[in-house]
């Protein structure tokens, strides 16, 4: 019998280096519980996507542990890796998608290689999807034929195909029409009332500060702030600046 | 696990057969994928019948239908020593162009999705192997069955040649691998490119020169019952011998099953072997794989960039920035370079073993090369990416002064890779067949660039040059572009060497005429046309 899954993930002390001198990401820790959305907020190249990576287990780290449901990542076999996996659902800031397969194609794919085997509940739960993100000639239009929006809807609607427990989404706003970013807000809202953990990285501090419970800010890897939105406002309780995300990102990073 | 290697397979196969052209053309794209894949796969199997399956039944072992397929019974044993040989190569090629291939992006996207490591390594052994096997249905097979009938074998003796044959095959495909794996890993510090270069034309040589020192007889001057006894030692202890016993002297059923056994042990250990290696090697890769690397290439890229920048500050910045660029592209991208090099290195060396005069394949060949370098070169030149084009071509006043800038370089970079690449030629067939005439030399140059550019503006105006939608990589080039490319190419290298045989060397026939004067007739009304619609194209791309 394998595991229930559990409610949070464990990230503790995260490295990783390219040599012994340049870091991507160094000493990170941060946990999510499940329901709670967690924003990594940096610039770019600041770390968020490499934290990403490694807690996906798309990419390994140098040092550190992350836990999920308990199971460390570096220390399970391949079949237990993939079960896992197989609860994560990951969107990379580019819209990798498969561009010759039409979205219905595409999404059939999602679905088996989740491990999901009954066809007329894959093909039910497409279909819902498709009328959900509102993808227009999902069976007769190949992926690269869509606009880059489009795309991004596709490749969220994929990553839901399995209900995944734990969302990681790296700049899910790029390439978004503000329609398109208005229904992905309500949409991770209403996922994380369900209890799924979410993940966000985004350099776009309006979005953290509508969606994020907790968030994590990095600079050069390295962590500057890890709390919860209520932590961060308290902050500005002694000052006379606007008690906002921008104001206080902008303080840290003179800091 | 298999389930999920199975399904990354299975849309593989499509990917792969929605990039065939023929299959374009065809479906266009709008059948499921379950369609597309059993339509894929039997189209395969249709070709595998006609070109295979249904000669051996026609023909048997008529005398009356065999007609010419005679010529071909001396040639057994070099074709299949030559097959397993070749798929030797095969492998190591595919080995290191996998390691090569490490750091693109779309491993790292299949990353992403619910699949771990292993299941990565699994579909590329299995996308390897079944490249092995298409090419082995497409041309072995059909070779080896004509072989067979042209030496009077029965059906039954012929099918269990085409058998062993396959199954020795892989086996030389995976030890290629593995051996390409082990010797990469060796090597960490040159790039699995170079080591395949230089493993494939050190072999070569060595070959090369043993037979030649062997034919002189300097190999075993002196002694008189070396060479025969090295000759019969050759001739009854080849792969191809050992075949030709087992299927003429039928061993028992209970040796069969042994062998059997055997074959099917050392081909899961040597798959075992190859998705360890390749495994560690992803690992390896995979744990050093980020953003960080790709930094890193691009500032060594910038400095190799701005030296070279000081190097030729002598040139016009326009020209500069762009011939740099195209410079640097093609030391990035060297696998067209390594193709070249296989296919010249190959061609010379069958040839020279099988004729003394080899002059008129080796012409065609260099053509034929030298067309596919240079038009290669201009389609970079022209089908770059958008973003990149758009910015250099915000520095010239207009389309055409951008584009003959941009196609003059490419014909400089052209020269200078291909005059080394001539020259190192005439080193190698260190007779001057080809090159005894001046006007050959400056014929064949100025034949390859007009060639190249009727080329270029073929494949132009059937290449992927989007104007409407700005998020559309345009880096590759439309497949319709390259049959057009790959087909000109070759039509007009045998055009041209048809010319030159005629003009320099008064060679002529009815053949050669023939085909002069078809060619000729075609690319008098075509090229206009496509010249025309290229040059349009192009510039709406702008």
């Amino acid at each position: 019998m394998g595991k229930q899954w559990g409610n949070m993930l464990k990230a503790t002390n995260l490295s990783k280096s390219y040599d012994n001198n340049t870091f991507a990401v160094r000493d990170v820790s941060f946990a999510v519980e499940q329901g709670t959305i967690l924003a990594f907020l940096g610039h770019n190249g600041a770390g968020k996507s490499t934290i990403l990576k490694m807690i996906s287990g798309t990419i390994n780290m140098n040092s550190g542990q992350v836990l999920i449901n308990g199971s460390d990542l570096s220390k399970i076999d391949s079949g237990e890796l993939r079960k896992i996996k197989q609860k994560i659902g990951f969107i990379s800031e580019n819209n990798d998608l498969l561009e010759y397969l039409t979205a219905w194609e595409y999404l059939f794919y999602i679905g088996k290689l989740y491990g999901i085997e009954d066809e007329e509940y894959l093909v039910q739960k497409m279909q819902k999807l498709i009328q959900e993100f509102d993808i227009t000639q999902a069976k007769s239009k190949s992926i690269g034929e869509y606009s880059s929006g489009l795309k991004k809807r596709i490749a969220l609607a994929s990553i839901m195909i399995n209900r995944p427990n734990l969302l990681l989404l790296d700049e899910p706003t790029v390439h978004l029409d503000p329609i398109g970013v208005k229904l992905l807000k309500q949409y991770l809202k209403e996922r994380s009332k369900e209890g799924t953990a979410i993940i966000l990285a985004t350099h776009r501090l309006e979005i953290a500060e509508q969606l994020a419970d907790q968030i994590l800010m990095i600079n050069f890897g390295e962590k500057l702030f890890y709390g919860t939105m209520m932590e961060m406002h308290s902050s500005f309780q002694d000052s006379q600046e606007e008690n906002s995300l921008e104001n206080f990102y902008s303080k840290l990073i003179k800091t | 696990m298999r389930q999920i290697v199975l399904t990354l397979l299975k849309y593989d196969i499509l990917k792969k057969a929605r990039e065939n052209l023929i299959f374009q053309f065809l479906f266009r794209n709008r059948i499921s994928v379950n369609k597309s894949v059993s339509l894929y796969l039997s189209i395969i199997f249709v070709y595998f019948c006609l070109t295979s399956i249904l000669p051996l039944f026609l023909y048997g072992n008529s005398e009356i239908l065999l007609g010419n397929l005679k010529s071909l019974a001396p040639y057994y044993h070099f074709i299949v020593n030559g097959i397993l040989v070749l798929y030797l190569f095969f492998g190591s090629y595919i080995g290191a162009m996998l390691i090569y291939n490490l750091n693109l992006y779309e491993n790292e996207y299949y990353l992403f999705l619910p699949i771990v490591l292993d299941d990565l390594v699994q579909l590329r052994i299995s996308e390897a192997v079944i490249i092995v096997l298409k090419f082995f249905i497409y041309f072995i097979s059909p070779l080896l069955i004509l072989v067979g009938l042209s030496i009077g074998w029965p059906i039954y003796w012929i099918l269990l040649i085409v058998t062993l044959v396959w199954i020795l095959m892989i086996i030389a495909f995976l030890v290629g691998f593995v051996l390409m794996l082990a010797i990469c890993k060796k090597f960490p510090n040159h790039t699995p490119d170079k080591i395949f270069i230089t493993c494939f034309l050190t072999s070569i040589f060595l070959l090369y020169g043993f037979i030649r020192l062997f034919q002189s007889g300097y190999i075993v001057q002196g002694s008189s019952t070396v060479k025969p006894w090295l000759a019969h030692f050759l001739s009854s202890n080849s792969i191809s011998v050992w075949l030709e016993n087992m299927v003429t002297q039928p061993l028992g059923l209970i040796q069969y099953l042994v062998a059997l056994l055997f074959v099917v042990f050392l081909v899961s250990y040597l798959w075992k072997l190859s998705s360890k290696s390749l495994y560690a090697m992803y690992y390896k890769i995979h744990v050093s794989v980020d953003s960080i690397t790709n930094e890193k290439k691009l500032i060594t890229y910038g400095i190799t960039f701005e030296n070279l920048n000081k190097l030729l500050h002598f040139l016009p910045s326009f020209s500069r920035i762009i011939l740099i660029k195209d410079i640097l592209a093609l030391i990035r991208k060297p696998n067209l370079l390594i193709k070249l090099l296989v296919l010249i290195g190959t061609l010379i060396f069958i040839v020279n073993l099988e004729y003394s005069y080899f002059a008129e394949p080796l012409l065609f060949a260099l053509y034929f090369s030298s067309i596919i370098v240079i038009s290669r070169l201009f389609i970079n030149a022209i089908g770059r990416e958008r973003g990149n084009i758009l910015n250099i071509r915000q520095l010239f006043p207009s389309v055409s002064k951008y584009l003959s800038a941009r196609i003059s370089i490419a014909l400089l970079v052209s020269l200078a890779i291909l005059i080394p690449f001539w020259i190192v030629i005439i080193i190698f067939t260190d007779n001057f067949l080809i090159f005894n005439n001046f006007y050959r030399i400056i014929f064949m140059i100025l034949n390859t660039i007009f060639g190249a550019i009727i080329v270029i503006f073929y494949s132009a105006s059937f290449a992927k040059f989007k104007s409407d939608n700005m998020d559309t990589s345009d880096s590759g080039i439309n497949p319709v572009a390259m049959i057009f490319f790959w087909g000109m190419g070759l039509m007009l290298s045998l055009f041209f060497y048809k010319l030159d045989l005629a003009i320099i060397d008064g060679v002529t026939n009815t053949i050669s005429l023939l085909i002069l004067f078809l060619i000729g007739v075609i690319i008098l009304i075509c090229t206009p046309l496509f010249w025309y619609l290229g040059k349009r194209r192009i510039r709406n791309y702008f």
